[in-house]
């Protein structure tokens, strides 16, 4: 740690002025990262699940793009771990009745949590019709936890659309929700099986 | 020069002096003035033929003598546009402090906040900040302030005390003389040249224990030859302080610290000079500050330098300088000893340059005008990656005039626009000022504003989690510099010969102040707070020489927030929403013909309440700070008549002794500094 002083770093530092940079200005670290649920970024979202299926310890993949706590925010992230919960549904049998998806920003880590979804019996390939949130007349649930530095924040969906699909122990989705108080965000996923739990 | 008229000539200066106004130079004729930055140190060559009568009948103007201080241009302290304090050597040694800033303790409108042994936090008329980046702190002209966020580091001042010749504090916004960060005021501290015979000397040793078996020990020294063309000055000061640490188990680390202060000057004219200045310190001490909240230790150095050339008095130019300085800030820690965030290898460099030139453009006006550049370069882990390790360039200009309509007005306006090397921005700042005096009074209206620069942490700062790597705080580039508008009313009255009294009021508001915004999750950074504070103030400080050996001080202070902005919680470093109060007497005099000199004196502060966001991840204290008093004392003893060794005894405590006058968590207390000391050396 106890490096001399070492006046020759100043000297460099004076060599520097013909390279002198500007003012201060550096870039949100959202700025690094990508919105995967654009057609426009089609190609790098099929990328990162083809690269996610060849690893044996990969969860998946989470993205979305909105305005929260009157900050743009863009958020590209590998899935800390997924957690399905199944219940048995009459008429149905077992199915999954909420997705759990932990990752990682920038600046904050994240749950995202889908809940009291349609029971729908496990088809590989189907795809689900869009439901609505709860508040807004539908039947499913979601929220958002944001956590860092020590504080979190929930904040759970008012309205929205959420649409998902179950194929081969893999599970994609992508949402439209709106959190009230001017925070939104368009966001996908795609989740592989990490932990089975319920009843 | 005798002893018993060096005496003389310091209760001149302190009585004189208005208190804590000290005449900077004379009236009296010199064959070769000395000068530090410029100004001409106080030495009476001809005091020994001189009587206290005949002094004390001196002018006002005469009395108070010349500063630099204030516009960085010689100019008379009565008609200086801003509050100037001065302090003598001789109260610097009368006091029993042991640090500089706890003497600053004792100036009215000075806050000084003591987190650890050598671990202090200076500010001025109540919004210093716990970043203690609002006030621009000089040795000998020369700024010491961190290039990376303008703080000070008051460890890093490698000079004694006792080899101080004065320290002037400028209160108010200073910005159009100073540029950035001349935010609430400016300390300019004078390292002592020979008053006598030269080559001049001296040697002391200082030691003191506390009740818990600690102890502190110090070595100190200086010399000085003023030869015929060359002057050298050679200062060093080494400290070890285990003192006041805090509980066991808790305490901070034991504070040391080795420095010089070396400066050649070549007269090359009688009117021009050419000096070299370089001074560096190496310290050990906490690294509590209130982003890292941790007791760790910490290596820090700090190499200042200066080159000058100085002269005038030819025509119409009156005097001017062509000079190149820098200032080197590096900070070390041991990586292992943290569990969060530090300062770790962290290097700030600024250099500049610049020309200053004053003007008497007729017997009753004259002009400033000036220019000034710098380089930063600044390195450190918790910068943005795209914006560390840069070089970056700002630039300043600043003119003044000043003006006579009538022999006892004079009419002062000055300007300065500075590019900041960090944010690329303008930032304007103002100063206009009327004084009317007379042979025993002065008084001043003043206006006046200046700013503080966006530190690199502010405007590109990253502090990464080292356990989850998320980012925990993060710079804002776009932010604005905070200014400080302040209207002042002062005055200087002299009633008798003996009996000095400087009362001042004052309102400042500042906008724009740099918060912590630490509500958003997603993403905490630095932001302005949209509403301005606002407080008034007013202090009052005093000299009344009793007889030729005895003289008090007493000082008064009062600061009242009456408006703390929208963000109250983000609030850092100033007392909230409440008035504080500073109350100070000091009584100074001599036994034994001057053989036993020796000060006493006492300061009450008033309790304070603070809402504080610190650390990372930040959290909110609330603190509150106890009323207290400061009992001070010195006394010296010349040990062997007509021979230069003093036996001393000086210290400071705090009542209560278990103190903590900083709002940081984890600061230690106060408690008790008394040291023994011996000093053999010539004046």
């Amino acid at each position: 740690m106890r490096r001399s002083f070492t006046g020759a770093r100043f000297t460099v530092a004076l060599l520097l002025v013909a390279a002198c940079s500007g003012p201060v200005d550096p870039a949100s670290a959202y700025e690094d990262e990508v919105f995967l649920c654009s057609d426009e970024t089609l190609g790098e979202r099929e990328a990162r699940t083809a690269e996610c299926r060849r690893g044996a310890d990969c969860r998946g993949w989470v993205s979305f793009r909105g305005t929260l706590q009157a900050q743009l925010v863009t958020v590209d992230a590998s899935l800390l771990a997924v957690e399905f919960d199944l219940q048995n549904a009459p008429g149905v049998g077992l199915a999954r009745d909420a997705i759990t998806l932990y990752g990682d920003s920038p600046y904050f880590r994240l749950r995202w949590v889908f809940s009291d979804l349609p029971a729908i019996k496990d088809t590989n390939g189907d795809i689900e019709s869009p439901v609505s949130i709860h508040n807004d007349g539908g039947t499913v649930e979601s929220s958002l936890r944001l956590n860092g530095g020590g504080t979190s924040v929930d904040l759970p969906a008012r309205s929205g659309v959420f649409r998902t699909r179950w194929d081969n122990r893999e599970q994609v989705g992508d949402a439209h929700l709106d959190f009230g108080s001017g925070n939104s965000i368009d966001g996908c996923f795609f989740a592989r099986v990490s932990l089975e739990s319920g009843q | 020069m005798s002893l018993p008229v060096m005496r003389l000539r310091a209760m001149l200066a302190a009585v004189l002096g208005l208190g804590l106004v000290a005449p900077a130079a004379d009236a009296q004729e010199k064959q070769a003035p000395l000068t530090v930055d410029g100004a001409e140190v106080s030495e009476l060559e001809d005091i020994e033929d001189a009587t206290i009568e005949g002094l004390l009948g001196m002018d006002l103007s005469d009395r108070l003598g010349a500063t630099k201080a204030v516009s960085r241009s010689n100019e008379e302290v009565l008609r200086a546009p801003a509050s100037l304090s001065t302090l003598t050597g001789d109260q610097l040694r009368r006091s029993g402090a042991l640090t500089i800033p706890e003497l600053l303790r004792r100036v009215p409108g000075v806050q000084v906040f003591r987190s650890a042994p050598g671990n202090f936090v200076v500010s001025i008329r109540g919004a210093g900040g716990l970043g203690g980046n609002n006030v621009v702190v000089t040795i000998d002209g020369i700024p010491i302030n961190s290039p990376l966020d303008g703080s000070v580091d008051w460890d890093a001042v490698p000079v004694h005390p006792h080899d101080v010749e004065r320290i002037e504090i400028v209160r108010g916004p200073v910005s159009s003389a100073y540029g950035a960060n001349a935010y609430t005021g400016v300390i300019n501290i004078v390292t002592r040249d020979a008053l006598g015979a030269s080559p001049a000397y001296a040697l002391r040793a200082q030691a003191g224990a506390g009740g818990d078996g600690s102890g502190m020990a110090s070595g100190s020294g200086r010399f000085v030859h003023i030869g015929e063309k060359l002057r050298l000055k050679w200062l060093f000061d080494s400290t070890y302080d285990a003192l006041n640490r805090g509980p066991e188990g808790s305490e901070h680390p034991a504070h040391s610290r080795a420095g010089f202060i070396g400066k050649l000057a070549w007269q090359i004219t009688d009117a021009d000079m050419l000096s070299a200045e370089v001074g560096r310190a190496v310290s050990r001490r906490s690294s509590l500050d209130h982003l890292v909240l941790e007791s760790e230790p910490q290596r820090r150095e700090l190499l200042f330098s200066q080159l000058k050339l100085e002269g005038g008095g030819v025509g119409v130019l009156e005097s001017y300088q062509v000079w190149a300085r820098s200032a080197i800030l590096l900070t070390r820690t041991d990586a292992n000893a943290y569990a969060g965030f530090s300062y770790a290898e962290t290097d700030s460099n600024r250099a500049a340059f610049g020309g200053d030139l004053a003007l008497q453009l007729s017997p009753v006006a004259g002009a400033s005008v000036g220019v000034v550049g710098s380089l930063d370069y600044v390195s450190a882990p918790y910068l943005h990656p795209t914006e560390n390790a840069r070089a970056r360039s700002g630039y300043g200009v600043h003119a003044g005039l000043n003006f006579q309509p009538t022999p006892t007005i004079d009419v002062r306006v000055a300007v300065r626009g500075d590019v900041s090397a960090v944010t690329g921005k303008l930032d304007e700042s103002y100063r206009a000022s009327a004084i009317y005096h007379g042979e025993s009074f002065g008084l001043r209206l003043s206006g006046a504003t200046a700013f503080r620069e966006p530190s690199y942490v502010e405007a590109g700062g990253r502090f990464v989690d080292p356990g989850s790597g998320l980012i925990l705080l993060e710079g804002t580039p776009s932010v604005q510099a905070p200014r400080n508008s302040s209207i002042e009313l002062g005055a200087i009255l002299a009633p008798t010969s003996a009996l000095s009294i400087q009362p001042i009021a004052y309102v400042s508001r500042f906008d724009h102040a740099i918060v912590e915004d630490f509500a958003p999750v997603v993403r905490r950074t630095f932001t302005n707070d949209s509403g301005a504070r606002t407080l008034i103030g007013a202090e009052l400080s005093a000299a009344w020489s009793l007889n030729d050996s005895l003289s008090l001080h007493p000082s008064l202070s009062l600061i009242k927030f009456i408006g703390t902005g929208d963000n109250r919680l983000a609030t850092i470093g100033v007392p909230e929403q409440n008035a504080t109060l500073t109350a100070g007497l000091q009584l100074d005099g001599s036994f034994l013909d001057e053989r036993l000199r020796y000060g006493v004196g006492s300061l009450y502060v008033s309790s304070r309440s603070y809402s504080v966001r610190a650390g990372i991840p930040p959290r909110i204290v609330f603190a509150r700070v106890p009323q207290a008093m400061y009992l001070n004392a010195s006394a010296e003893y010349e040990v062997l008549p007509g021979r230069p060794l003093w036996l001393s005894v000086r210290g400071v405590t705090s009542v209560p002794t278990d103190l903590v006058d900083s709002p940081l968590p984890g600061a230690a207390p106060l408690g008790n500094s008394w040291v023994l000391g011996l000093e053999y050396g010539s004046e």
